[in-house]
């Protein structure tokens, strides 16, 4: 569903989700939340996905999935062509060289009283066979990689920055010599600054060792210079997925034009545009757990008609690279161009 | 002026060791003026918040200068703890970043409104349920007396945050400060819960004070802003002003960082300077892309000064600044 490989090759995608769908249980309840619905992707190699979405969008479920960290009620992962969505346990701590994950909060995803280096080694301990003294030199190697002075390895994880923390993470994901990094709002807790420093750091990681990044984030100015493709998710389902390009410049689903008109951006002059237009959505996400019976954003959305409100909507290829899952995709008043230049 | 902070310093101590988080900030606030205080993390945006109440964390001290509302000293003045609470919440209102933190999860909303409302005004309990009932509704919360009876886990986190808002303005105070008050919210909800508060605010005529790390709340809801930088204000202006010709390095950084650009040029390098060790000379030196000994970059520290406009900036490099930044602000 997304397009090709980078240079048009023939080759295979690194990820490929297929009608990925996962249904929690609630305790007590017959209901079950839907937290992620039918979702697709392709991504391949030294490529960025960006998820985007809102919180409860289902963005951390389809990352949880992908890594069989959660289990999906239906649908398949494949990594590099092979399904993994049935693998043992013993084939997914195999698998899982070639698939990490940085979470958002540094300082969560480290044990605090253990130092850094130790952390990163025990990696080194579960997905390589090197001998102690082949860990400590390759530890030190893995921070020079993401710029982090050595003497970090001896700290504990309170003692550094938490944009430094986020590299050690990053560091730690490298260990295994991943081909895919999930990478889960990987910068949302950081100052901007910081953040800009680690983006850079990410970029620079792709193009030296052709990683797939698979980022979700809710921010779209990020996600705007981060990403090669967008999948829009809105209550578990991607509502449109195509080339960043043309997602943000001409948005054809009523809740990616939401989106991007929401963003404030960093110029007083927006103050005058934006005091003239009314809110492009209404009110907030319904519950996961009752789900409208048409399109979910029916009863929010300001071109909603009956058929809306009745059918379920379904993803429609628009081009050969975008897909929408809005009936009335076409024929839409143009886009306004905002969270824009 | 209305509200007037003139010197304000706020030290910690920590292991024996001084810190040095606040700096000598002054700065003002008229009647019904939007005023941003803008910075990266650890710019001591947040000492300052609590500090505009009088108030500190545990092991911080307020150790120089006043905060006075209309005239009263709310830091030097030597009020007693029973005269500050006469000013803090009912005249001056406190908006954090996490609103759930900011409720007491075992009781309902309207009734948590309502107890601020009535502690600080001695209202009776039907007016103070009223006054309760209003500074919902002038929140944008729909059907008011029905969410007065919510608790705070029944409520989004747009709502919960219109909540603290209501909680905040309900006294109808002269000043409301939002500390990063909509920065945890999703991007749809941010712009509504910000042109809530606006309009709340506008509507018990307080002024508002608006700190957060986003310039995109500072330019579209701030008359004028305040720039930090370790501890102290680099740079002052009316919003357009500034974004129009950003002129310390720290706030181009900023700003830059915050555009969608491909590449950064102005990025400030390495880490916030350490509150403990500040050097002599400007406090950027190490990490500034304009950095010139023969300016005095090394040497001498910088004061606040006026290049035009009431656009004040504290750094001897302003010129060479602000003309190389100018293609930020297009």
């Amino acid at each position: 569903m997304t397009a090709g490989p980078v240079n048009g090759g023939p080759e295979a995608p690194v990820l490929e989700v297929r009608h990925l769908s996962k249904q929690f249980a609630i305790r007590n309840s017959r209901k079950l939340v839907h937290a992620c619905d039918d979702v697709s992707l392709e991504l391949y190699s030294g490529q960025t996905l960006g998820l985007i979405g809102e919180s409860g969008s289902g963005k951390t479920t389809v990352g949880r999935c992908v890594l069989r960290l959660i289990d999906p009620t239906s649908g398949s992962v494949l990594l590099d062509s092979a399904d993994i969505t049935g693998s043992s346990k013993r084939e997914l701590r195999r698998l899982r060289r070639q698939m990490q994950i940085v979470f958002q909060e540094p300082a969560e995803s480290f044990n605090p009283v253990l130092t850094v280096g130790s952390q990163i080694e025990l990696a080194l301990k579960v997905f390589s066979d090197l001998p102690p003294a082949g860990r400590k030199r390759r530890v030190a190697d893995l921070l020079d990689r993401v710029g982090v002075p050595a003497v970090a390895a001896g700290l504990l994880p309170g003692a550094l920055p938490a944009g430094v923390l986020q590299k050690c993470s990053i560091a730690r994901a490298l260990a295994s010599e991943p081909r895919l990094l999930v990478l889960d709002e990987p910068t949302s807790a950081l100052a901007p600054e910081a953040e800009a420093d680690v983006l850079g750091l990410l970029t620079e990681l792709q193009r030296d060792f052709g990683l797939a990044y698979l980022f979700i984030s809710h921010d779209l100015s990020l996600v705007r210079s981060f990403c090669d493709f967008v999948a829009v998710m809105y209550l578990g389902q991607i509502v449109e997925l195509g080339p960043k390009a043309d997602v943000y410049t001409s948005p054809r689903h009523p809740y990616t034009r939401a989106l991007l008109a929401a963003v404030l951006r960093p110029d007083p002059r927006q103050r005058l545009t934006r005091s003239g237009q009314g809110a492009e959505l209404k009110g907030e996400i319904p519950s996961p757990i009752d789900l409208p019976a048409g399109c979910y954003l029916a009863s929010r959305c300001k071109y909603v008609t009956g058929k809306c409100s009745a059918e379920r909507q379904e993803l429609i290829q628009i081009d050969t690279s975008t897909v929408v899952r809005c009936w009335r995709a076409g024929d839409l008043p143009t886009a306004p161009t905002t969270g824009g230049e | 002026m209305l509200f007037e902070v003139s010197d304000l310093s706020v030290e910690y101590s920590s292991l024996g060791e001084i810190s040095r988080a606040v700096n000598g900030v002054s700065l003002s606030v008229a009647s019904g003026e939007v005023v941003g205080i803008v910075g990266e993390s650890g710019s001591g945006k947040s000492t300052l918040a609590l500090a505009l109440l009088g108030l500190t964390r545990r092991n911080a001290r307020i150790t120089a200068g006043s905060v006075r509302l209309e005239g009263t000293d709310l830091v030097g003045g030597g009020l007693s703890e029973k005269q500050l609470r006469q000013f803090r919440g009912r005249r001056i209102g406190l908006i954090t970043q996490n609103a759930r933190s900011s409720l007491n999860p075992t009781i309902r909303i309207g009734k948590q409104i309502a107890t601020v409302y009535a502690t600080h005004t001695g209202a009776k309990r039907a007016d103070a349920r009223a006054a309760a009932i209003a500074a919902l509704r002038l929140v944008g919360i729909n059907d008011p007396e029905r969410r007065f009876e919510a608790y705070p886990h029944e409520l989004s986190g747009g709502m919960a945050q219109r909540a603290v808002i209501a909680m905040a303005t309900v006294c109808r105070p002269d000043v409301v400060i939002a500390d990063e008050a909509t920065s945890r919210l999703d991007v749809t909800i941010q712009a509504q819960i910000l042109d809530d508060l606006q309009r709340a605010v506008q509507e018990v005529g307080s002024s508002l004070v608006l700190i957060t790390q986003d310039l995109g709340v500072i330019a579209n809801y701030a008359d004028r802003l305040y720039v930090m930088n370790a501890g102290e204000v680099i740079e002052t202006a009316a919003t357009s002003l500034l974004f129009a010709a950003p002129g310390h390095p720290a706030s181009v950084s900023l700003l830059e960082s915050q555009l969608d650009l491909s590449e950064l040029q102005f990025r400030l390098r390495g880490l916030p300077v350490d509150g403990r060790e500040l050097p002599e000379g400007c406090w950027l030196q190490t990490r500034c892309p304009f950095m010139d000994e023969g300016s005095g970059c090394r040497t001498v520290h910088p004061e606040l000064s006026d290049i035009g406009g009431g656009h004040e900036v504290r750094c001897h490099r302003t010129t060479v600044v602000v003309g190389r930044a100018a293609e930020l602000a297009r």
